[in-house]
C-alpha cells in the first residue's frame, strides 16, 4: 500500500506541477462547452431563400407574405432569375421559390397550378428543410385561401408533444452528450501520454527494478487521472446546469457513478494505447483515431445511431462513449431511467474490465 | 537483474535466479540506470520519498536514511529543488541516493559517471568507496578506465566476450617496463604521434598527453631508439588496450582526402567580452579569448560552469547579451549564415536523425551545407570510405553502436570541409579504442589546418588540446597549455588533480576577497 | 540555397516515410475514417421504431396506423393496450415516438367534430424528433386529405415541383463524404506538422539545424513543403475514393480543387508549425494541435450550419480556414463553382496561411536565442 500511495502522490505532484494539466482539465472543457453550446446548434434553422413572383395578381401577395411571416425562412425577392441562380451558386440563398405568371389564374379556374421549389442540394440538411417547409407553407396557404365548398369539416387535429424537452432546445441534447467528447481529452489523451512518456524518459526502467507490482503500477496511473477526470467532470456538469441552464432531472449520485465508469473505460483506452506504443506520437495518434473522433461521430451525440447502416451500428457497440451519451442525456433530461442506465453501465463495466486485463497483460516487466 | 531474459545460460544474483524471483531481487538490490530514473518534474525530496516508499521503508527508517543520505551526498540544501534543475553531477548523486534507499546488499550502477565533471565524479567515487568499506557489493559499469583502476576487481567485456576478470592491479603490473613518454624535439607532439602510429610495428598504444606522447610498446621490443623515451608507470588503460590488441594503427585515411585549409587570418575564432545573462544570473561573465588557426582549443569546466553557453554563443545558437563572437573574422550576429558555413558542429549526444538510415543522414547533412548532387555523391563516398560506414549504410542511425554513431556524426560535421570544427563533449561514454580512433582523425584534421574547439570535462580529452580555458562559475579562471596548467599546481600531477586544485584555489580566493 | 532546402525536405520525407508504423498511421486512418464516418455521419432519419396506443380500434384508427406502418421512415411498430406499456417504451427509448389515438376518434370524425391525435416525441433526441415530427404530421395530413377530400375533383390544387439542384437526389452520403474529405485533410495536415519541430527539439537535432547554414526561412520552407505534399496526396486519395468508390460526380475544375487544397493545407501546416514551434515538449505540441482541431471542426459549418451560430461565433469562424475550404470543396463537387467565387473563398485562407507561416517564422527566428 505504501508503494501504491507513493506512486499516486508522485503522479499528483507531476500533475500539479504541469500547467497543461490544469489547462486540459478545466480551461479547455470550459472553452469546448461554449463552442458546443453555441456552434453546434441543431435547432431549426433560419434560412434565406429567394422568391421570384411572376404572377402580379392580388391574391398572390398573400402567398408571399405567408413566406415572410414564418420564423424560419427569410425570403428575398428577386426579379431577375439569373441573378437568383448566381446567388444560389454562391450559397447566399439556400433555396428559391418560383411562382409562374398563370398561377392564380389556374387556381381560380380550379385547375392544377404549378409552383417551383428549388433547393441547394449541396447543403443536404438545409435542402430537405427548405423543401418540406415550403410545401407546408404553400399547402397551408391553399386551404386557407380557397375554402373548400360543400365539404364537411371533420378535421384531425395533431397534438404534438416533445417529452423531456418541450421547447426542443438542441443544446439540452448536445451538451450532455458533448461531455463524452470533452472527457476523452482528460481520459484518453492525457493518460495515453503519461506511460509513453515514462518509457521515453527512462523512468520506467527505474520503476521496474523497485518492488512494485504491475497492479501497483496500473492503479497508480488509474487513480490520479480518475480523480482528475471526476473533478473536471463535476466542473463541466456545474457549467452545463448553472451557466447554460440545462435541466438536471436525475440523481447526481447516479451521474457520478456512470461518469466514473465511463472514465474507467477512457483511461483504459489511453493506457492501452501508451502501453503498446511506448512513444508519445503513436500513442496520441491512437488516442485521436480511437477515442476522440469515434466519440464525436459514432456515439449518437450528433448523428442518430438508428439511422446508421447495420455494420456501423454494430461497430458503435465498441465505443464506450455511446453508452455514456445515453446515460448522460437521460440523467440530464429525463431522470433515473433504469432501463437505460443499467444495461449501459453493465457494458461500460465489461469494457473497462477487458481493457484493464489487456493492459495488465501487455505491461512489461522487462525491457525486451 | 531480470530486466532482460538471457537467451541461454543461467544468471544467479545473490544466490537466486533474478527472472524467477524478481521480488526478492528487487528488494535486495539498488539499481541506477544509465538514463537516471529520476522524475525531472519532482523535487529532490519528492523523488527520495517516492523511491523510499517504493522500497517499502517505514517512516522512522525513512527519516533516518534521508538524513544520512542527504548528508552523504551533500544534497541537503537542495531538497526542494526540481530534479530537472540539478546539474548532471547532482542528478547522479540523487540517483545514487535513491538507489541506496533501503540499504541494498548489492548496488548496480550503469555508467554513473557519464556527463559528470571531475569534481562530482571524484565525490561519487568517494561515496561508492565508503559504501564498499561498509560491506556493500557494487557493480559499476563504465567506459572510463581510470575509474576501473580504482576498483577491487573488474570484468572486461568486448563485443560480448569476456576478456579479463580479476583485480585491475594484476593486469596493470604485467606492463611494467613497457610504458614511456616520448618527447618531440621540436615540441610538435601531434606530428610525433602520427609518425609513431604510422609505423605501428611493435607498438601497443600511443596517445598524446599534454606536450608528450605516451607510448606503450609490445613486450621485448627495443625499437624507436631514435625517440627520446622516458619510462613511466603503467596505467590500467594501457593494460586494457594491450588486451584489446593495441590501438588503431596506420594513418587516418582523412589525411589523403582532405584539402588543406589555407586562410590568411591568424585568429579564426575570437570571443570578445562575451556575456550571457539569464535574468539576474550570469551564465557567462566577460569571456575573451582567441583561437589560432590549426589549434585544438578546449573549454574545460564542471557542469554548469558556462562552457556550453560560451560554446553555443560562438556558433550562434545563443545570442550573447553583450560582446561579439567572430568566426574567420566575421561577426557571427551579423553574418550568421555565412559564418556558419565555416563551422562543422558535432553536438553532445551526436544529434543524428535516429529514424533515418546512415545514408539518409549523410545525404541530409551534405545537402543542408549546400553541396550539389554530384558533390554530395563524391563527398559521401569519401566519408563512407574514411569512416568504414559501408556495412551500416542501410541501418537506422539509432541502431548503430556508439562508436559508429560518433563516426557518422563526425562525417556529417565534415561534409562541407569546414575550417573550424566544434565538438561538444565528443567522446562521452565512448570506449577507449574508439576514442583513440576518433582523436587520430581529429589530429589529422588539425595537421591540415583545421581549427578545433572542444568542450569537455573528460581529462583525457583535455590532454589532447593545445590550449585550455578552464571555466568556473561563468568565468574563464585559467587559460594555457595543459602543461602550464599542471605546472601551476605541481610538477607531476595529473590533469584531473590540476583541474580540481585550480578550482579549489579559485574558491578560496573568492572567499578571501569577500568582505567579512 | 535550394540545395539546402531540398536536403531538409528529403529528410522530412524520409522521417515520415521510413518507419512503416508511422507511414501506416498517417495514410490509413483518413481512408478508413472516410469509409466509416461517411455512413455513420448522417442526419437522415430512418429505421425509426414507434409505439401506437389505439384506444379507438375502429376502421378510421386502424387506417391511420396502417399509414405509419407503410411509411418508409418506420421500422418496427409496437401496438400496446395500456398506458403503462406506452410510457415504458417511450421512457426506455425503445421507441422514438408514440401515437395515442383516443377512443372518441372515429366518433368525432363521423360527427364532423375535431378529432384529436396525440403524437409524442422523445425530446432527448432533439434533432431526430424534430425531423420526425415533420414526417408524422405530413402522414396524418395526407391521410386526412385522402379520407375526406376524395371525390372533390374540382378543387384548386397546387403541384409543387421540388427540384434539388447540385445534389439531385439529396444524397446525404454525398454531402457527408465531401465534407469529410475536407475535415480529414485538416486532421492529416495538423498531425503531420504538430510534432515536426517539437520532437526535434526534444531529441536535440533542432540545434543541429540551427547551427547549419540554413536560415530560419529556409527551415520554414523545408518544414512546410513535405507535410503539404503528403497531405495533398492523402487528399487526392480521398478525392479518388469519393469519386470512384462513392460515385460522387465531381463537377468543378480539378485545377481549382488542387489550388484551393494547397492553399488550405498551407494554412493548416502554418498553424501546425506555429503550434509546434511554440511548444517545448511533444506532449504540449500534441495537446496544442488538439486544442486547435476540436473547435475548428465544430465551427466549420460541417456538423451544424454557421448561420445558426450567434453572431460572435460567426465572426470567429472567419479565422477558421476549414470554413472556407468546405465551401469550395462542396462548390467544386456539386455546383461547378466558377473561379471568381472560388477565389473569394480562397483569399481569406491565403491571408490566414501567410499570417500563420509568418508567426511560425518569427518563432523560429526567436528560437535562435
Amino acid at each position: 500500500m505504501t508503494r501504491l500511495r507513493a506512486l499516486i502522490i508522485k503522479e499528483f505532484h507531476q500533475m500539479m506541477r504541469d500547467p497543461s494539466t490544469l489547462l486540459i482539465a478545466f480551461i479547455l472543457p470550459m472553452i469546448l462547452l461554449c463552442v458546443y453550446r453555441f456552434s453546434l446548434n441543431l435547432d431549426t434553422i433560419t434560412v434565406t431563400i429567394g422568391i421570384k413572383n411572376e404572377d402580379n395578381r392580388a391574391q398572390i401577395s398573400s402567398l408571399v407574405s405567408a413566406f415572410e411571416n414564418t420564423k424560419y425562412l427569410i425570403p428575398r425577392s428577386y426579379s431577375n432569375r439569373a441573378q437568383m441562380e448566381r446567388d444560389i451558386e454562391k450559397g447566399v440563398i439556400r433555396g428559391m421559390v418560383i411562382i409562374p405568371n398563370d398561377f392564380s389564374e389556374k387556381l381560380g379556374r380550379s385547375q392544377e397550378a404549378q409552383i417551383q421549389v428549388i433547393t441547394d442540394g449541396s447543403e443536404t440538411n438545409t435542402a430537405n428543410f427548405v423543401a418540406n417547409y415550403s410545401t407546408a407553407i404553400i399547402n397551408n396557404w391553399l386551404t386557407n385561401t380557397y375554402k373548400i365548398r360543400g365539404m364537411k369539416k371533420p378535421t384531425i387535429k395533431v397534438v404534438s408533444r416533445f417529452w423531456y424537452n418541450e421547447e426542443l432546445n438542441s443544446h439540452w441534447f448536445v451538451l450532455p452528450g458533448a461531455l463524452s467528447v470533452i472527457m476523452t481529452l482528460v481520459g484518453i489523451l492525457l493518460t495515453a501520454l503519461v506511460v509513453a512518456r515514462e518509457w521515453e524518459r527512462g523512468t520506467m526502467e527505474a520503476l521496474i527494478t523497485t518492488r512494485i507490482t504491475k497492479t501497483d503500477l496500473l492503479l497508480s496511473k488509474y487513480i490520479p487521472y480518475f480523480c482528475l477526470g471526476m473533478v473536471s467532470m463535476a466542473f463541466c456538469v456545474f457549467w452545463c446546469v448553472v451557466i447554460f441552464g440545462v435541466p438536471f432531472r436525475g440523481s447526481y449520485f447516479l451521474y457520478a457513478i456512470v461518469s466514473g465508469l465511463f472514465l474507467l473505460t477512457l483511461i483504459g483506452q489511453g493506457l492501452l494505447a501508451s502501453t503498446l506504443a511506448k512513444n508519445q506520437f503513436t500513442a496520441s495518434q491512437a488516442a485521436l483515431t480511437g477515442g476522440f473522433l469515434p466519440a464525436l461521430m459514432l456515439s449518437g451525440l450528433v448523428y442518430p445511431i438508428s439511422s446508421m447502416p447495420t455494420p456501423i451500428q454494430f461497430l458503435s457497440n465498441f465505443i464506450s462513449a455511446k453508452y455514456f451519451v445515453g446515460c448522460s442525456q437521460n440523467l440530464f433530461m429525463a431522470g433515473n431511467i433504469w432501463d437505460i442506465l443499467i444495461p449501459n453501465s453493465i457494458f461500460m463495466i465489461i469494457m473497462s474490465v477487458i481493457l484493464y486485463l489487456l493492459i495488465y497483460r501487455y505491461t512489461a516487466q522487462r525491457l525486451d | 537483474m531480470g530486466l532482460l531474459l538471457p537467451s541461454c545460460g543461467e544468471v544467479k544474483t545473490l544466490g537466486v535466479n533474478p527472472c524467477e524471483q524478481k521480488d526478492f531481487i528487487n528488494q535486495n538490490i539498488g539499481y541506477m540506470p544509465q538514463k537516471f530514473g529520476l522524475y525531472e518534474d519532482l523535487t529532490v525530496m519528492e523523488n527520495l520519498d517516492l523511491y523510499a516508499d517504493l522500497k517499502g521503508l517505514s517512516q522512522d527508517h525513512k527519516d533516518k536514511s534521508f538524513k544520512t543520505l542527504l548528508n552523504f551526498t551533500g544534497l541537503g540544501e537542495f531538497i526542494s529543488r526540481l530534479a530537472g534543475d540539478l546539474s548532471g553531477g547532482m542528478k547522479q548523486k540523487l540517483g545514487l541516493a535513491c538507489s541506496l534507499l533501503g540499504r541494498p546488499g548489492f548496488l548496480v550502477l550503469d555508467e554513473p559517471s557519464v556527463g559528470v565533471d571531475p569534481i562530482s565524479r571524484r565525490e561519487l567515487l568517494r561515496m561508492v568507496q565508503d559504501l564498499c568499506d561498509e560491506g556493500m557489493t557494487i557493480l559499476w559499469s563504465t567506459a572510463y578506465l581510470d575509474e576501473a583502476e580504482k576498483f577491487s576487481s573488474c570484468v572486461l567485456l568486448n563485443e560480448g566476450k569476456l576478456l579479463y576478470q580479476g583485480a585491475p592491479q594484476d593486469l596493470t603490473s604485467k606492463l611494467e617496463g613497457r610504458t614511456f613518454f616520448a618527447y618531440a624535439k621540436d615540441g610538435k607532439n601531434r606530428a610525433l604521434l602520427k609518425q609513431i602510429i604510422k609505423d605501428g610495428d611493435g607498438l601497443t598504444d600511443a596517445v598524446i598527453q599534454a606536450d608528450s606522447v605516451r607510448v606503450v610498446l609490445d613486450r621485448g621490443i627495443q625499437k624507436y631508439e631514435n625517440l627520446d623515451l622516458q619510462p613511466t608507470t603503467p596505467r590500467f588503460e594501457d593494460a586494457v588496450i594491450d588486451i584489446l590488441g593495441g590501438c588503431p594503427k596506420g594513418e587516418s585515411s582523412l589525411s589523403h582526402n582532405l584539402q588543406i585549409v589555407d586562410d590568411a587570418s591568424e585568429y579564426v575564432i575570437e570571443a570578445d567580452a562575451l556575456v550571457k545573462r539569464y535574468g539576474s544570473f550570469y551564465a557567462v561573465k566577460n569571456n575573451t579569448f582567441k583561437v589560432k588557426k590549426g589549434e585544438i582549443f578546449g573549454l574545460l569546466g564542471p557542469n554548469g560552469a558556462g562552457k556550453s553557453t560560451s560554446f553555443k554563443m560562438l556558433c550562434g545558437l545563443v545570442t550573447p547579451t553583450s560582446g561579439t563572437a567572430r568566426i574567420m573574422g566575421l561577426d557571427i550576429q551579423k553574418n550568421l549564415s555565412k559564418a556558419r558555413s565555416y563551422l562543422g558542429y558535432m553536438a553532445q549526444k551526436f544529434s543524428l536523425f535516429g529514424g533515418l538510415s546512415v545514408m539518409q543522414n549523410l545525404k541530409f547533412f551534405s545537402g543542408i551545407y549546400g553541396l550539389n548532387i554530384w558533390e554530395q555523391r563524391d563527398k559521401i563516398n569519401q566519408m563512407v570510405d574514411i569512416f568504414d560506414l559501408k556495412p551500416y549504410l542501410g541501418h537506422n542511425a539509432d541502431e548503430l553502436p556508439l562508436g559508429f554513431k560518433q563516426r557518422l556524426a563526425l562525417s556529417c560535421a565534415l561534409m562541407h570541409n569546414p575550417p573550424i570544427l566544434f565538438l561538444d563533449e565528443p567522446t562521452s561514454g565512448v570506449d577507449p579504442l574508439t576514442r583513440r580512433d576518433f582523436w587520430n582523425h581529429i589530429n589529422t584534421l588539425v595537421e591540415k589546418g583545421v581549427t578545433v574547439m572542444v568542450t569537455t570535462h573528460f581529462m583525457d580529452e583535455a590532454e589532447y588540446c593545445d590550449r585550455i580555458s578552464l571555466f568556473y562559475r561563468g568565468e574563464a579562471i585559467e587559460t594555457g597549455t595543459p602543461s602550464e596548467l599542471k605546472n601551476k599546481v605541481s610538477k607531476d600531477c595529473t590533469m584531473e588533480e590540476a583541474f580540481i586544485a585550480l578550482i579549489e584555489k579559485y574558491d578560496r580566493q573568492k572567499i578571501q576577497r569577500m568582505p567579512a | 540555397m535550394w540545395n539546402r532546402i531540398f536536403a531538409l525536405m528529403i529528410k522530412e520525407f524520409h522521417s515520415i516515410w521510413r518507419d512503416p508504423r508511422s507511414r501506416a498511421l498517417i495514410f490509413l486512418p483518413p481512408l478508413v475514417q472516410l469509409c466509416i464516418f461517411a455512413f455513420a455521419a448522417t442526419m437522415e432519419v430512418k429505421n425509426i421504431d414507434m409505439v401506437i396506443w389505439d384506444q379507438d380500434k375502429t376502421y378510421y384508427s386502424r387506417e391511420l396506423s396502417e399509414r405509419f406502418q407503410n411509411s418508409v421512415w418506420f421500422r418496427k411498430i409496437y401496438y400496446v393496450q395500456d398506458e403503462s406499456h406506452f410510457l415504458r417504451l417511450l421512457e426506455s427509448q425503445k421507441v422514438m415516438m408514440g401515437m395515442n389515438i383516443q377512443n372518441n376518434f372515429s366518433r368525432n370524425i363521423k360527427a364532423s367534430k375535431k378529432a384529436e391525435v396525440q403524437l409524442i416525441f422523445d425530446g432527448r433526441q432533439t434533432n431526430v424528433s424534430q425531423i420526425l415530427s415533420g414526417y408524422a404530421t405530413e402522414i396524418v395530413n395526407q391521410y386526412q386529405k385522402d379520407v375526406f377530400l376524395s371525390g372533390f375533383n374540382d378543387l384548386p390544387r397546387v403541384d409543387i415541383r421540388t427540384r434539388n439542384w447540385f445534389n439531385t437526389s439529396l444524397m446525404y452520403l454525398h454531402y457527408t463524404v465531401v465534407s469529410l474529405v475536407a475535415t480529414l485533410a485538416m486532421i492529416a495536415g495538423t498531425i503531420l506538422t504538430a510534432l515536426s519541430v517539437a520532437r526535434e527539439r526534444e531529441i536535440g537535432t533542432f540545434d543541429q539545424l540551427i547551427v547549419s547554414p540554413l536560415r530560419p526561412f529556409e527551415i520554414l520552407i523545408g518544414k512546410t513543403i513535405p507535410p503539404l505534399v503528403i497531405a495533398t496526396i492523402i487528399a487526392t486519395f480521398m478525392l479518388l475514393m469519393a469519386v470512384f468508390a462513392f460515385g460522387i460526380p465531381f463537377s468543378g475544375s480539378l485545377w481549382l480543387f488542387y489550388l484551393s487544397t494547397l492553399v488550405f493545407l498551407l494554412s493548416i501546416v502554418g498553424i501546425g508549425l506555429f503550434v509546434s514551434s511554440l511548444c517545448k515538449t511533444q506532449q504540449q505540441a500534441i495537446l496544442g494541435s488538439f486544442i486547435f482541431q476540436m473547435p475548428a471542426m465544430l465551427m466549420s459549418g460541417y456538423i451544424a450550419p454557421i448561420e445558426n451560430m450567434p453572431v460572435f461565433f460567426q465572426y470567429l469562424t472567419y479565422a477558421n480556414p476549414i470554413r472556407f475550404y468546405l465551401v469550395i470543396v462542396k462548390g467544386l463537387f456539386f455546383k461547378n463553382m466558377p473561379w471568381n467565387v472560388v477565389f473569394e473563398n480562397l483569399a481569406p485562407m491565403f491571408v490566414m496561411a501567410l499570417i500563420m507561416l509568418y508567426c511560425a517564422y518569427w518563432v523560429f527566428k526567436r528560437n535562435l536565442d
